[in-house]
């Protein structure tokens, strides 16, 4: 098989996971105690007319598995419901509210990456060093600190104590400076930064730190493989083989990894936001879940469940792409 | 399909064998492993705190709904009680911890803002902290085992259908989908109970892939074979065989994921959407305390280290668990 055909494939094998997840966030909506009308009229009073016009309005008054098609038609044409509390589509408020949260996130992907994978060589290089002592503590540190405890921590050391960055909220770079009553596009530039640097630390911990843990063990276990004694035996520098033949195989773990940690950061994308004030899909989520805005929960539930299952397949191609030995799709 | 396939066959890899050589062995090479030893040490000491809170008798709050009487037993002199206010006029709210100069021993962590003793209630806090963690695991764990099991035992579309299902509910990040189950299935007042429900259902996909995958491997061995030409029933096969057999590696991840399950829950918590007020919670304490950050620091604190320490004792204690059960390790 090939890229091409295996890319297809991959991308036809999430579509029965796609309806599933439509199926599951659907059956969770309406099969609660109390429907969604009542759920959503929390604290407000109505009387049985009131319900059963709102419930015509909606639907609601028709068998589930009707109500279900209707929703699946409606997604296939990117109709996502109505948000009751908002008075808005769905998909409008997920569109407006997408940007920030893939910003916060890519970011935090970008500072795990560019700090793990030279802290997982170094420690591995100088494995059982205090270098390695120092880093694997620093780990462990990682794996074990809530990121919305990170994030409170980092607001109250460089936000309320230093006062170097702000606490709170996102400036955009699609927007213009003149949004901000910035000077130019430097200094939107660095205000987009200073605004980014604590939340993009405080998501990105957790990633970091099980990167950097994956990048030790698997640069430990590459460096005493055959055809690095092969290289060793032949003369290469030392840093050509830490470079090419050591690097590149142990890379591969890391690109699985990339792709399934996808789920907690998405997950912590949305305590993130809570902590930062930031508005993306995370905070839209609270929210909606704050207001029983069920259509809306419905939908950011299933953006990104397909953000995360795209993201999968993005990393599985992409493992495939660099590793020769993958013959696609056709292992077990 | 493959969300995830390579996660489960790193995860699993260990110790089919290491059943054969014993529990005492792999007891023998905990006692060795330092890190696993200090992972033990603080494991057993945020344990006995949980346990002293349930006996305790002053705060149950794993019942459905039930706030228990506090009338069973006195506390300790040294907690005062956690949750009940003090009288009005009383009370001396957001009092720094004794180390600081306006501090006093007799909240050595200070008070919170409704002047509660806040030593008291980071203790009792593990209560529902750590125990919701332990049983949401153990729930994942086993509706898990189940499904994995009846997966890898039968195959064809019995294994397809489930898989399906399973990847289904894994596509949704825990977090979310917890949130979702809690607030719908409670009607739009979540609990711990429902959390603990949530918990257990968002990780059952990761008990039910490893003990699947283990689980192939066992069917093909000869007294499966010999159990069934012998008539034993299906059911009888996968509880008496299939599943004593292949349950080591998920029982080293499941220590590991108890650390995961009390970060994503006091996640919750924080959100609003786990532990209520006033129940002790660490990380209802960190949502009470984000209204205070810039007057008293202290609140925030002393909650996300409880959560830390808890959690670092059972990472400790699994890697240790893992590169003893692991054999490329101790060769």
């Amino acid at each position: 098989m090939g890229l091409l055909r295996y890319t297809t494939y991959r991308f036809a094998q999430a579509i029965p996971v796609l309806i599933g997840i439509s199926i599951l966030t659907f059956v969770l909506a309406n099969l609660t105690p109390g429907d969604p009308v009542r759920l959503m009229l929390q604290g407000v009073e109505a009387d049985q007319e009131m319900i059963e016009q709102i419930e015509a309005q909606y639907g609601l008054d028709r068998p589930l598995y009707e109500r279900y098609l209707d929703y699946m038609a409606g997604l296939v044409q990117g109709d996502m419901g109505h948000s009751f509390h908002r008075n808005r589509s769905v998909s409008e408020l997920i569109a407006s509210r997408i940007g920030p949260t893939l910003l916060l996130v890519l970011s935090a992907y970008a500072f795990a990456l560019a700090t793990s994978i030279p802290l997982g060589i170094i420690a591995a290089k100088r494995r059982n060093e205090p270098f390695d002592h120092v880093s694997r503590i620093v780990a462990l540190i990682g794996v074990s600190t809530p990121s919305f405890w990170i994030g409170i921590m980092l607001i109250l050391i460089f936000a309320v104590q230093l006062g170097w960055l702000p606490s709170a909220g996102l400036v955009y770079p699609w927007w213009s400076p003149e949004t901000y009553g910035h000077d130019g596009y430097v200094e939107h530039f660095v205000e987009t930064i200073r605004h980014l640097l604590l939340p993009m630390i405080a998501l990105g911990t957790l990633q970091m730190a099980t990167l950097m843990r994956v990048e030790r063990t698997q640069m430990i276990e590459s460096l005493q493989g055959e055809y690095v004694k092969l290289a060793r035996a032949y003369g290469v520098p030392e840093r050509t083989i830490l470079r090419k033949h050591a690097f590149q195989v142990a890379q591969l773990p890391i690109i699985t990894i990339v792709g399934l940690n996808l789920s907690t950061a998405l997950g912590g994308a949305v305590l993130t936001e809570f902590v930062f004030n930031i508005n993306g899909l995370g905070r839209l989520f609270y929210d909606a879940i704050v207001q029983l805005d069920y259509q809306v929960i419905m939908g950011i539930t299933m953006i990104i469940a397909t953000m995360f299952v795209i993201g999968v397949i993005i990393t599985d191609i992409a493992y495939a792409y660099i590793d020769p030995r993958v013959t696609y799709g056709e292992a077990e | 399909m493959a969300v995830g396939e390579t996660q489960v066959e790193s995860g699993a890899e260990p110790a089919t064998k290491e059943t054969e050589t014993g529990w005492r062995n792999t007891l023998r090479k905990i006692k060795q492993d330092t890190t696993a030893r200090w992972g033990l040490y603080v494991i057993t000491i945020v344990l006995a705190i949980t346990a002293y809170t349930l006996i305790d008798g002053n705060l149950s709050r794993l019942t459905f709904g039930a706030v228990s009487d506090f009338t069973m037993a006195e506390t300790l002199p040294i907690f005062e009680h956690p949750e009940r206010l003090p009288p009005p006029g009383e009370a001396e709210t957001n009092l720094p911890p004794a180390f600081h100069a306006d501090g006093t021993m007799s909240h050595p962590l200070g008070t919170d803002p409704n002047g509660r003793d806040y030593f008291t209630r980071i203790v009792y806090g593990a209560q529902v902290s750590v125990s919701v963690g332990i049983a949401a695991t153990f729930l994942g764990l086993l509706g898990g085992t189940i499904i994995g099991a009846v997966a890898g035992y039968y195959g064809g579309w019995v294994d397809d259908v489930l898989m399906r299902a399973i990847e289904t509910v894994y596509a949704i990040p825990p977090l979310i989908l917890i949130i979702v189950f809690t607030v719908f299935v409670s009607g739009g007042s979540p609990d711990v109970m429902y959390a603990i429900v949530g918990v257990g259902i968002a990780f059952i996909p990761v008990f039910a892939r490893i003990i699947r995958s283990e689980v192939l491997s066992v069917r093909e061995m000869d007294y499966i074979e010999a159990a069934r030409a012998a008539g034993v029933k299906d059911r009888d096969i996968i509880l008496r065989h299939v599943i004593p057999n292949s349950f080591a590696p998920v029982l080293v991840y499941a220590t590991l994921q108890i650390g995961v399950t009390i970060l994503i829950v006091a996640g919750i918590s924080f959100l609003g959407f786990g532990a209520q007020p006033p129940t002790p919670d660490w990380g209802e304490m960190l949502n009470t305390s984000h209204g205070y950050m810039h007057s008293n620091v202290w609140l925030s604190i002393w909650p996300g280290l409880a959560i830390m320490i808890t959690i670092m004792g059972f990472n400790l204690f699994g890697d240790g668990l893992q590169d003893a059960l692991d054999p490329r390790i101790n060769e």
